[in-house]
């Protein structure tokens, strides 16, 4: 697209202040128009689940869960627009067995001492008419960053109604390899591929909220 | 010489696996810490919860030239965790799990299925609050090899089915804030004895 000629003289600025008056009447109406289809989400801890897949000896697939998970979630459907910030705590990995907690936690797999944190950042959101199918972002963990795509398997809307508030669930997954964020110990005997998947429930918040999280 | 001797560990290869074979009937007991039963439920219109037993034990038999086998495991349900601690204690009490009334869920088994030789399914019965009623478990991705570090054989399986929590009488928020059908997941890991 060619770029518009700068308007210069007298006339030009009458014309670019005309252009002003249109384009904030414009950005006016439409925020108006917006204000309604733009949902912010705060993730809810207890009704979230951070789960993961992985080979063991290649005879079965051991699962383990983050306890602790926060994030908001910025839709805008009409708009194809929104974002994603999700953050784990490492250290609230939690497989049913404390030995094997306490291995992941340590320097061999996620060193939690030093990276105390996983975070999935949206750089894309991918939708089909209204609805999110696909997040496109950056996930770090391990202090490495890759980009990662996740698939939204199922997204509800609506009312809960035991606490009256209105909310979203989502089923997502994506699979990573370890070894992409260097935790490379034991390859063979645990598996490179990582199911990721995640059950997320989260409430609106107002605008207001969305500051102080994450 | 080296072709001789290839032979030679080829005809003992074999002479190995016609006795393994011969012995029938194997016995294997699951290691707990890899074979943790999880589960999945739908809650209220929008969320899905999950949540594991962490203790759990199981024998099972197979005879894999007869076709037929048995399984039987016990869950202790107080090991129950359901990811959110707030339910942890809702869920064991006598609204649903009923914990101290009940402490253990049994399943044994009365049939294996195969397809050819691997090892499909399993029919049995599930018992579960004092309730007595039939289950069929998948059973994908059965094979046997042995832990590279103890040497010890083994096999591993992905075990799922799905029930009705109603039909064992666990009817509490059925309907209203959570769902009736619950989806097993149960990685196994057995080590021959």
């Amino acid at each position: 697209m060619r770029r518009p000629t700068r308007p210069a003289g007298p006339q030009g600025c009458r014309v670019g202040a005309l252009l002003f008056a249109v384009a904030t009447l414009a950005a006016t109406i439409g925020s108006a128009e917006a204000a309604e289809p733009v949902s912010i989400y705060r993730v809810d801890p207890d009704l979230t689940t951070a789960q993961f897949a992985v080979s063991h000896l290649g005879l079965s697939m051991q699962r383990g869960h983050f306890g602790r998970t926060r994030g908001t979630i910025v839709l805008d459907p009409e708009a194809h627009a929104g974002r994603i910030d999700f953050i784990v705590d490492a250290s609230s990995i939690d497989t049913g067995w404390a030995a094997r907690d306490t291995f992941l936690r340590g320097e061999d797999m996620f060193d939690t001492a030093h990276y105390p944190v996983v975070r999935f950042r949206s750089t894309r959101l991918a939708f089909d008419g209204a609805r999110l199918v696909g997040v496109s972002g950056e996930l770090t963990m391990h202090n490495v960053t890759r980009p990662v795509e996740l698939y939204v398997a199922r997204l509800d809307c609506g009312r809960d109604q035991e606490s009256g508030r209105d909310g979203c669930g989502a089923e997502v997954d994506t699979t990573i390899k370890r070894s992409d964020f260097g935790m490379r110990y034991a390859l063979g005997i645990v598996g490179d591929d990582i199911g990721l998947s995640f059950q997320v429930t989260a409430f609106r918040v107002s605008s207001d909220d969305e500051a102080d999280e994450p | 010489m080296p072709r001789q001797s290839g032979a030679f560990a080829i005809a003992l290869l074999l002479a190995v696996d016609a006795g393994a074979a011969a012995a029938a009937e194997e016995s294997y007991v699951t290691d707990p810490a890899h074979s943790q039963p999880s589960y999945e439920i739908r809650h209220t219109i929008f969320s899905t919860q999950r949540g594991d037993f962490t203790k759990s034990t199981g024998k099972i038999t197979i005879d894999r030239d007869a076709k037929k086998g048995s399984v039987d495991v016990n869950i202790d349900t107080t090991s129950l965790r359901s990811h959110d601690p707030r339910l942890d204690s809702i869920l064991k009490g006598e609204d649903y799990f009923n914990v101290a009334k009940y402490p253990m869920m049994t399943f044994k088994s009365t049939a294996m299925r195969f397809e050819g030789d691997r090892l499909t399914g399993v029919d049995g019965e599930l018992t579960m609050i004092g309730v007595t009623r039939p289950v069929t478990l998948k059973v994908a991705d059965f094979q046997c090899g042995e832990n590279p570090f103890n040497k010890k054989p083994m096999c591993g399986a992905e075990v799922t089915t799905t029930i009705k929590r109603s039909d064992w009488g666990m009817k509490a928020g059925v309907g209203r804030s959570s769902g009736d059908d619950v989806k097993i997941t149960i990685p196994i890991e057995a080590y021959r004895e």
